[in-house]
């Protein structure tokens, strides 16, 4: 038994296979104005005037295991809410300046109480660190020679929204001590994010400075949360996707509104005993069975389900699956209707479809089925959500090996 | 291969500390021979095991490699149970990691206490000697005073990169661990049955010991 116990969680190790292609993408911008206006090219999905179709852009993540790369920066800044799904293309270009600016003053204030932590401080040893730190500044040089080379206009409507924003945040006031903590943390973590990917390469690394900014900003405005271990891995997919930092921060921000309390630890405890609880539904057996050894705990499970599997999965499929999960498509249909599109959907599948959708279609009907009723006796009040019914997979995958093998 | 007084051990080991002190390096030292800087942060728990051969007899440690957040603090009380010894690991190079130490270990044993009411045997461990050395750890006798105050059983100067006393430490660990687990043996009064649960041992009345 002790090989389940202590056997590594598969793709543990495992570098992505985008790791040899070279970051041609350099360090991430401030702000992409541009995308306000762009057109989401799925089918149905966005009116003329911009406005976005919301159910139908989640079911055609779902329908299709997740958008193209080319079209998942757009994507995402919809499905997480950074733009409202209701709004047009020229009120985005309005609400893309508003947030810029909102982001540069919650920054600058940040930065003027811990004018020591503005910069990362070096140790000298690490020597990509080191050039990250240079990229990074130039991006800054940059990006405050744009700022300058504005048309009078643009400049006084910024000037505008900036005042707002300091009204808006003038009545923030950090703990020190705990920013100061969390600084310390996310100085720890971020070098340790996944630097093998080619997003982070070359110019890239400067990304790495960028992911710091966010993350600081984002634990001294949120308090109740901070910064928790985990948050970098998380942030790094959206920075990768988005390639902005303002948009980043936005919709990381959004992102944390739902599962913030992951990051405390009695939500994410919470979630552990419902996957074990789901588990002792469908599969008694094995539930049985891990009980016996003692691990009836799943404290195993922590790390897929505060992640997303990013660990568990080659980088890319990883993202598609958090994707697929961040869809929200099966918990907000109704049940009783679409359960027949389903099964007619899963039948075409496995003639014709691809493995992610067909896995993700057998758990849509499994989640159908187990959401009409609670598990065991006592009524659970947190809503069983996809991402649980997939971290069963791995559990099915174990059975088969261990019980097999023995 | 083996033969039928050939004795297995298993002892669960946790290894606890800061954030960043090297406690992943350690144990990826130690087990698997080698050593990346670029590690990524430890998320809930890992798992790692070692075999080491021991007097003829097996020894296999089952390292839980845990998260150095305080962030997750209660839910420690799940990862300690029924473990046998622990490393606490400190940076030299970083002192308020070594502030953190005897918060570990009060932690460590408030929640976990041995079958005879004993703290499980825990060593110290000074990681990243070879970046530079604390100022206390430069002072040999405060060390030992300190380990002796806080109930280590022995601290070690320790380098996952330079691969510096770390097998050293585990061997120190498992000696005293060894020696606990005799000593609560020994202690069980003749004439009380004690069920234990410890298939491991392969005991010669294991009948007995399954038909209660």
């Amino acid at each position: 038994m002790e090989d389940l116990r202590t056997r590594q969680t598969p793709g543990e190790e495992t570098s992505s296979s985008d790791t040899l292609q070279p970051n041609v993408r350099g360090t991430a911008a401030v702000s992409s104005p541009a995308l306000c206006a762009a057109r989401l090219p799925l089918p149905g999905v966005m009116d003329d005037e911009g406005r976005v179709d919301e159910s139908r852009l989640r079911m055609h993540i779902f329908k299709n295991g997740g958008v193209s790369p080319a079209e998942r920066g757009l994507a995402w800044r919809f499905l997480f809410g950074m733009y409202p799904c209701s709004s047009t293309a020229s009120e985005r270009s309005l609400l893309q300046e508003q947030l810029l600016v909102r982001y540069k003053v919650m920054k600058r204030k940040w930065q003027q109480v811990f004018p020591s932590a503005v910069r990362l401080h070096l140790n000298g040893t690490d020597a990509e660190l080191v050039a990250a730190v240079r990229y990074f500044d130039e991006r800054q040089a940059q990006a405050q020679q744009q700022t300058q080379d504005q048309s009078e206009e643009v400049r006084d409507r910024l000037a505008f929204l900036e005042l707002q924003a300091q009204i808006l945040f003038e009545r923030v006031v950090f703990d020190r001590g705990e920013l100061q903590e969390a600084i310390r943390i996310i100085d720890k973590d971020v070098p340790r994010t996944n630097r093998d990917l080619s997003y982070y390469q070359g110019e890239g690394s400067g990304n790495l400075l960028v992911l710091r900014d966010i993350l600081i900003t984002y634990a001294a405005f949120h308090p109740e949360v901070s910064y928790a271990q985990g948050m970098n891995d998380l942030c790094s997919r959206f920075l990768e996707v988005l390639h902005s930092e303002v948009d980043t921060f936005w919709s990381f921000s959004c992102y944390m509104e739902k599962f913030s309390k992951d990051f405390r630890a009695d939500g994410l405890h919470r979630k552990i005993e419902l996957e074990a609880a789901l588990l002792k539904e469908l599969d008694p057996q094995l539930y049985a069975h891990l009980a016996t050894d003692n691990m009836e705990s799943f404290t195993f499970c922590h790390r897929w389900l505060l992640l997303g599997f990013q660990r568990e999965f080659e980088h890319s499929d990883a993202l598609r699956l958090f994707e697929i999960l961040s869809c929200d498509h099966l918990e907000l249909i109704s049940q009783q209707v679409d359960r027949a599109r389903y099964q007619e959907r899963l039948a075409r599948n496995y003639s014709t479809g691809e493995a992610y959708l067909r896995s993700a279609e057998c758990l849509g009907i499994c989640l159908l089925n187990i959401m009409t009723y609670t598990v065991g006796t006592e009524s659970i009040q947190t809503p069983l959500n996809f991402s649980l019914f997939v971290s069963l997979q791995p559990f099915a995958k174990i059975k088969k090996v261990h019980f097999i093998s023995h | 291969m083996q033969n039928n007084h050939h004795k297995e051990h298993l002892y669960k080991i946790l290894v606890i500390g800061d954030l960043g002190v090297g406690k992943t390096s350690i144990i990826k030292r130690y087990v698997h021979h080698n050593f990346s800087p670029n590690y990524r942060a430890t998320i809930g728990v890992d798992f790692a095991l070692k075999v080491l051969n021991w007097d003829q007899e097996t020894v296999r440690l089952q390292l839980w490699d845990i998260a150095g957040q305080e962030r997750f603090g209660n839910m420690t009380r799940v990862y300690y149970r029924e473990a046998m010894g622990a490393f606490i690991v400190f940076d030299v190079t970083r002192p308020a990691s070594f502030e953190a130490v005897t918060k570990w270990k009060e932690d460590l044993d408030s929640k976990l206490t041995l079958a005879n009411g004993k703290h499980v045997a825990t060593v110290l461990l000074a990681n990243k000697c070879d970046q530079g050395r604390d100022v206390l750890t430069n002072n040999g006798i405060k060390m030992e005073q300190f380990c002796q105050e806080n109930g280590f059983v022995g601290w070690y100067e320790t380098s996952a990169k330079e691969n510096i006393n770390i097998d050293e430490a585990a061997n120190c660990l498992v000696k005293h661990i060894m020696a606990s687990e005799n000593d609560m043996l020994q202690s069980e009064v003749p004439d009380t049955v004690t069920p234990q649960l410890e298939k491991d041992k392969g005991g010669t009345c294991s009948s007995c010991f399954r038909s209660q």
